[in-house]
């Protein structure tokens, strides 16, 4: 057996203890056992937190949707059916509270906006900044873009480029049908290629 | 395969939603078309760049602890076995699990009656306002019954006025509020008090509902949950408002029709979620 094969075996074995310990997770914070969900809090609030944020443009409101995400979760882990699903769960409960919350937002009138520190206007005199710069200049950019895309758009792209999830888990997450969910994806994306066109050209590769 | 065909699935490709067979298909065209080939270069490089995105957000300790704190609350305001005497035995019985949506129901039924006693009370007080309630204060003497008229159904028996003998007269069903009136002469029920029967009966058929469509969450439609959440959510506020209303202003049958209407949508809402 070479070391490449052996290397991939072990990492194999140790991702299957992975998966089992985290069926084992859910299963042991559903019996009230709350070190179990502080391990499940640690494992998701990073790709739950930054979907939230995605979806709702800011820092102090992500924090508090995320809070009450993994609050109702807590709650709620009774009704959790198949452990196995408990991501596809999580980012369900995450969208629940993001759109209540936009919802709210919309009756006081407010318009969602990115936390983008110096989203800054390209110019086509402007020579390519160094890498820091660009990437804070690019995500100011990809934050705008997101923040113009209209709601199910928004969700649907963030939890296909930025979550990696499938569409069978987009559509469980959502509720929306694959065809829609297609449709806005594909529309989505062209918005967002529209807007960070100017990064995709010569020069700005890394 | 043809580039507008390659074209329209080509996302999908991408993302690695095509089936095996399509998906060959597409691989070979991409073999030999220089102008679909680019087109996924360009997805390519798109991707690349959101790759690079960083959220100004992280996840910082004092998130935990805000979390940690809540589910401690959470966990001291689950209800410990309480010493029950026999009136939260009985409001027990309705909170217990097992007992089916069916039964809430029949709790609804047995909470609408309980509403249209105290409103037809309510109602009575206000339109008499000043009068005093008449089973309290006999009426003055009633005209002898005219034939083909129903006599008054205050009074069973009414003195005829040539042999003063009491005249049979017939008894007819009293209307409700006066049935109230009639049954309790000395002791006019206390409206907040019938109040609180409708509000628990309603709490306890909403409980037996709320527990099953609990269980079913995860089998709810996600966008469906989310209107229903935010359904119940505005009702929740219209109660808490109501109910301030009312327990300010306990004789306006106003904001107690409101309060049990608020009640009355929960119930539906909720059993619209069961039977879903």
């Amino acid at each position: 057996m070479t070391e490449a094969a052996s290397l991939v075996r072990v990492t194999s074995a140790r991702a299957g203890a992975r998966m089992q310990s985290a069926d084992d997770i859910t299963a042991r914070a559903r019996r009230g056992d709350d070190d179990a969900f502080r391990l499940i809090f640690e494992r998701y609030s990073r790709p739950i937190i930054s979907f939230i944020y995605d979806m709702v443009g800011r820092r102090d409101l992500a924090e508090e949707l995320t809070q009450e995400t993994f609050v109702r979760a807590y709650k709620n882990l009774g009704g959790l059916q198949d452990d196995a699903k408990l991501s596809t769960w999580l980012f369900g409960i995450a969208k629940n509270v993001a759109r209540e919350s936009l919802r709210t937002r919309q009756r006081d009138d407010q318009r969602v906006e990115i936390d983008a520190e110096g989203v800054f206007e390209l110019k086509d005199d402007k020579l390519p900044p160094d890498r820091e710069l660009l990437d804070k200049e690019l995500s100011g950019v990809i934050g705008a873009a997101l923040a113009a895309l209209d709601e199910d758009k928004r969700m649907v792209f963030t939890l296909k480029i930025f979550q990696q999830r499938s569409y069978e888990e987009i559509a469980e997450i959502t509720g929306f049908s694959i065809p829609k969910l297609k449709t806005d994806l594909h529309r989505a994306r062209a918005e967002m290629k529209r807007r960070i066109s100017p990064y995709l050209g010569a020069g700005y590769e890394v | 395969m043809k580039c507008d065909v390659c074209q329209q699935v080509l996302e999908e490709y991408f993302d690695g939603e095509l089936d095996a067979a399509p998906a060959a298909e597409v691989r070979r065209h991409l073999g030999i078309c220089a102008a679909c080939s680019a087109m996924l270069a360009e997805l390519r490089q798109e991707h690349e760049l959101f790759a690079r995105y960083q959220r100004d957000v992280e996840v910082t300790p004092a998130l935990w602890a805000g979390i940690e704190a809540r589910m401690k609350a959470e966990k001291a305001a689950r209800p410990v076995a309480p010493k029950r005497d026999w009136r939260s035995w009985f409001t027990g019985l309705f909170t217990m699990p097992h007992i089916s949506p069916a039964f809430a129901a029949a709790m609804v039924v047995l909470a609408i009656g309980v509403t249209v006693v105290v409103m037809s009370y309510l109602h009575s007080r206000n339109t008499n306002s000043g009068n005093p309630p008449v089973a309290v204060v006999p009426p003055p003497a009633p005209p002898a019954p005219q034939p083909g008229i129903e006599s008054h159904p205050d009074v069973a028996v009414n003195p005829n006025k040539e042999t003063g003998k009491p005249a049979v007269v017939k008894e007819a069903k009293p209307p409700l509020q006066k049935q109230l009136a009639v049954s309790k002469p000395q002791a006019p029920p206390d409206p907040m008090k019938l109040v609180r029967e409708a509000e628990q009966k309603y709490q306890a058929a909403i409980a037996i509902l709320a527990k099953d469509v609990s269980r079913r969450r995860s089998q709810i439609d996600p966008a469906v949950l989310a209107r229903f959440d935010s359904a119940l959510a505005d009702i929740d506020r219209t109660i808490q408002e109501t109910r301030q209303i009312v327990r300010r202003n306990p004789d306006d049958p106003v904001a107690l029709q409101y309060l049990l209407g608020a009640y009355a949508k929960k119930v539906d809402t909720l059993r619209a979620m069961t039977l879903d």
